[in-house]
């Protein structure tokens, strides 16, 4: 819409946008703006979010901590204590099982098919739904790659050397963890990397390579596991305070808009170089990178069906979106299936 | 009037600043001064009148949901057990009995059991508070100056933040996209250089002036020390330690967990010394509620004050104030270590890393120091130790040194504040010096993680 | 009236005295479930989420119920630096104005923000962020309003305590546990 425009249309547009009463937004976030692709994602909204609507809306990126300690962004966005927040839905498991969903799936799509779901299978309506209850209006800004499954200490060559593994799991993939009879431990940020490296824990799950390799997990745990089965592609977002969205011009909803999309087309597109590079540091610190066997893959989806059903069963709400998302997959497999090449 | 909303972050510290000094409670103070200023903000207009709402947020979401404060009442019902059932006091004589030879030998013991519990938790409030339980009231007890005790004591206490596990370290690494084992690891030199100039200055100080640290008394050393006696008060503590120093590298508990086990390890420890029974253990428990909930107490007051600053734009201000950089690395590097030593003198760790690093972290990555470093790619690991012993200096500094609160709220009655703020200034100018030399000799943090690496 | 008062004050102060001194037991609680949790994870292998987030639910209300009991005790630290070179009359003063303009107005701001803090947690049945931890979250939450309202309950008795010590007559001072509280007996 806009990239179109010469440049006296743009001022012509910035004219007539100027209409709009400039808004200032705090937007506070889940992850440090300095974190690869998890910040970086939300900081860049602060430039392009301005350039794009000309000036009539500028956001004010603030560190993780600094107005609301991470875990209680949808509170402050809700609330109208802060206009905005960036973050991921997944983080919002506690509030409405259902944002689970909107996150990412154990066993779930990649980018292209998740992306067909939000927005032509009825994801999106279902997502906004869920976010309008609790006063915000939430839009997908964001997306990386698949994770990586995580550090070991120990060679996995079976579901059965899964069981009693002290493993560091954060989400729905804790469920799976806790299924195939590993112990899934909670252990605080900071304390994961000594944990790893004396033994308390042994193993973790953490990001993508990219942000792993920076955490030098490799100097405590040698064997990494691939692919995330539990983290296919991600979602971001950015939550806008319901009122705030409602008071915007539909000109500046759309700029927001716009904004998004274009930073979820970056993210994929920086993730997907970002990880390349740095599976080739990993290997020079000699790194083991394993790939699951189809077997152990198969007990996981198992168990993760599993626990997706006990799910469905507790929680109207996850179940409908759950059943919309089935649904839509179950049709696209006769595509998916034939459309793309499988090597 | 645009000038006075700019300014009115810093408006807060002149405000603060002197109604601390009324005697009224400090938390209650940082808590209403917070809201005071709100308030003005919202009457005119320049705030939002939900915004307070995140106060709450952050007490539950920064406070109370925080698994590695689990540590502090932990270690403080610890220190408040072996002090009570005088396993501490018994440890201390015996040191004492031990080091009598030796000037300020409590003090350099002192500083030891500093550097053992700084391996044990990266929570300064709970190293503190603990050290302060343990070591004050005997050294007091034992005619040492109240100076010279208090500052021993909040210097060693606050090593735990620098020596791994560090809370610090991990966040630092976080912001500035490192690993937290590469600091973990550049740390260990500084802590330990420290904790020796710590000694050194203690022994010279005492050798030249010993009435500053009285050794005991001729007539009780002689027959007092005998080898039942080292075995009897040494045993306990020292199982203790191996305890939880154990549980941490054995691989059975996380540094925060390791609290719990030297917790239940000192009840352990006082019923087999025949001093537990219901009365004591409520005794205890009750004291260690008091003093865990001084400190939590700031912790509450404090969030309210800092979250208000940052509100009114506080953060930007100081950017705003330190944009003036020069362009050669090392005047970069001298004037962030300036800014976080000057800060350090209001604001906690916490509070400072989040206002510089994230600005200031891609710039560092890119500074040149030529062959002063043994490997330029080490540049951000040798900055975030330069700014780690910066900011354990933080807890140091009055008036806001928090380690200092948090010992005043755990030391006997008839130690005074000033008594303390007088005691700091000499292991401050120690912390300067350490700064100096490992700005001059990186190799101090760089040694051990170029070697472990190869 | 001022008797009235200064025993209507004591009764308050005795609830929020008692909070937390059963609060302080959540110390003993914390300890046993830090050493269960290892010993699971060691010996049993068994996940504890649900046990490590119990963890902090007792830090926090061990701390927040004991909040005004710990000033009533005079607990929480001050800067007496110049203030102990102050008549009793000016400290209690500083007390009677500390309590109306700085802490009783805090005390309030928490307690409207928070009714709605935990009454959202109630009203969505909010649970904990991690699908393996703990439910019911508003509980945790409801300590933040319910410690502060007992720190306000320590607030007003301690007014009272200054006000008679002020204002009333010579027998309404010396009951007021006023001059007390800066004379204590090292008990903190
Ligand atoms: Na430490
Ligand atoms: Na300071």
């Amino acid at each position: 819409l806009l990239a179109a425009c010469s440049s006296e249309k743009t001022k012509e547009r910035s004219d007539a946008a100027a209409i709009a009463e400039p808004v200032e937004w705090r937007l506070t976030s889940t992850y440090p703006s300095t974190l690869i692709q998890l910040g970086t994602l939300g900081k860049r909204l602060e430039t392009e979010v301005s350039k794009i609507s000309a000036g009539t809306i500028n956001l004010t990126f603030y560190e993780p901590g600094v107005l609301a300690p991470p875990f209680e962004t949808f509170d402050a966005v809700s609330y109208g204590a802060v206009e905005a927040g960036w973050s991921t839905p997944g983080y919002w498991a506690g509030k409405d099982a259902a944002l689970q969903l909107f996150s990412s799936v154990p066993f779930g799509p990649s980018a292209p098919e998740y992306l067909a779901w939000f927005d032509y299978g009825g994801g999106k309506e279902l997502f906004e739904e869920v976010y309008h209850k609790h006063n915000i209006h939430s839009i997908i800004c964001g997306m990386t790659p698949p994770e990586a499954s995580g550090w070991f200490k120990q060679e996995i060559n079976s579901v059965e050397d899964l069981k009693g593994l002290k493993i560091r799991f954060f989400g729905l993939g804790a469920k799976v963890m806790e299924k195939v009879g590993a112990a899934p431990q909670l252990i605080a940020g900071g304390e994961i990397y000594q944990a790893l490296e004396l033994g308390t824990i042994d193993a973790t799950e953490y990001a993508m390579p990219a942000v792993d390799y920076r955490m030098g997990f490799y100097e405590v745990a040698k064997h990494y596991y691939f692919p995330g089965w539990h983290q296919q592609s991600t979602f971001f977002e950015l939550m806008i305070n319901l009122d705030a969205w409602n008071a915007l011009t539909d000109t500046q909803k759309v700029q927001v808009e716009a904004a998004c999309s274009s930073n979820v087309r970056y993210g994929i597109s920086e993730g997907e170089a970002l990880q390349a590079d740095a599976m080739v540091a990993l290997e020079a610190k000699g790194v083991q990178i394993h790939t699951w066997s189809p077997e152990v893959l198969a007990e996981l989806r198992t168990a993760w069906n599993e626990v997706a059903r006990d799910l469905v069963a507790k929680d109207p709400e996850f179940a409908r979106v759950w059943t919309s998302l089935q649904a839509f997959r179950g049709k696209y497999k006769a595509w998916a299936d034939r459309g793309y090449l499988k090597e | 009037m645009e000038l006075i909303v700019d300014l009115l972050p810093f408006l807060m510290f002149l405000v603060l600043t002197p109604l601390l000094f009324t005697g009224y409670p400090v938390a209650f103070v940082l808590g209403g001064v917070g809201l005071a200023f709100w308030l003005l903000a919202v009457g005119t207009g320049i705030e939002n009148p939900n915004s307070f709402f995140l106060v709450v947020s952050r007490i539950f979401g920064g406070v109370v949901s925080k698994l590695v404060l689990v540590a502090i009442p932990m270690f403080i019902f610890m220190g408040t057990m072996l002090e009570r059932s005088g396993v501490a006091k018994e440890l201390l004589y015996t040191l004492q009995l031990m080091t009598r030879r030796i000037p300020g030998g409590l003090a350099l013991s002192v500083t030891v059991l500093g550097v053992i519990l700084a391996a044990t938790t990266g929570i300064i409030g709970a190293s503190v508070v603990m050290m302060t339980l343990l070591a004050l009231p005997v050294m007091l007890e034992r005619g040492y100056d109240k100076a010279l005790a208090t500052g021993t004591i909040a210097a060693s206490g606050t090593l735990g933040i620098l020596l791994p596990p560090s809370i610090m370290l991990v966040v630092m690494a976080d912001l500035l996209s490192t690993s937290a084992g590469g600091l973990f690891l550049a740390a260990i030199g500084p802590s330990l250089f420290l904790a020796l100039l710590y000694m050194l200055y203690i022994f010279t100080r005492t050798a030249l002036n010993p009435g500053l640290a009285p050794p005991l008394a001729e007539v009780a050393k002689a027959d007092d020390l005998s080898v039942g006696r080292v075995l009897r008060s040494f045993v306990p503590p020292v199982l203790l330690i191996v305890a939880v120093l154990g549980s941490i590298f054995g691989g059975i508990a996380t540094p925060t967990e390791a609290s719990g086990v030297g917790a239940i390890g000192a009840v352990i420890l006082a019923a087999l010394n025949g001093k537990l029974n219901f009365r004591t253990l409520q005794d205890v428990v009750e004291r260690s509620a008091l003093t865990t909930t001084m400190l939590f107490g700031l912790f509450v007051g404090a969030t309210a004050f800092s979250y208000v600053f940052a509100l009114l734009g506080g953060h930007h201000l100081i950017l705003e104030l330190m944009s003036a950089t020069g362009i050669s690395p090392w005047a970069v590097l001298a004037m962030l270590m300036l800014a976080v030593f000057i800060l350090g003198f209001f604001f906690d760790w916490i509070e400072i890393t989040l206002i510089i690093l994230p600005v200031f972290a891609p710039i560092i990555t890119q500074l040149d120091f030529g062959s002063h470093l043994p490997d330029p790619a080490m540049t951000t690991t040798w900055f975030a130790i330069l700014m780690a012993v910066n900011l354990q200096t933080s807890f140091l500094t009055p008036p806001f040194g928090f380690a200092l609160f948090y010992m005043k709220g755990a030391a006997p009655e008839g130690v005074k504040l000033a008594d303390i703020y007088r005691g700091i200034v000499p292991f401050v100018i120690l912390q300067l010096i350490g700064l100096l030399v490992l700005l001059t000799w990186p190799e101090l943090a760089l040694w051990l993680p170029q070697t472990m690496a190869q | 009236m001022m008797r009235t008062l200064l025993s209507f004050s004591q009764q308050i102060e005795r609830l929020s005295s008692i909070m937390g001194r059963i609060g302080a037991w959540a110390i003993i609680a914390l300890m046993l479930v830090i050493i269960t949790d290892v010993a699971l994870r060691r010996w049993f292998v068994i996940g504890s989420t649900k046990l490590q987030e119990l963890e902090w639910h007792l830090h926090g209300a061990l701390f927040l119920l004991c909040l005004g009991w710990a000033y009533g005790r005079n607990a929480h630290v001050r800067i007496e630096l110049v203030s102990e070179r102050l008549s009793d009359r000016t400290r209690a003063w500083i007390e009677l104005l500390g309590c109306l303009l700085f802490l009783t107005p805090y005390v309030a701001a928490i307690l409207i923000f928070g009714a709605d803090y935990v009454s959202y947690s109630f009203a969505y049945n909010e649970a904990s962020a991690s699908p393996t931890g703990l439910s019911n979250r508003w509980i945790i939450k409801a300590f933040i309003p319910i410690g502060f309202a007992l720190l306000g309950i320590t607030a007003v008795s301690r007014c009272i305590n200054a006000i008679a010590f002020l204002f009333g007559d010579e027998e309404a001072a010396r009951m007021s546990s006023f001059s007390r509280t800066h004379a204590h007996e090292g008990e903190s």
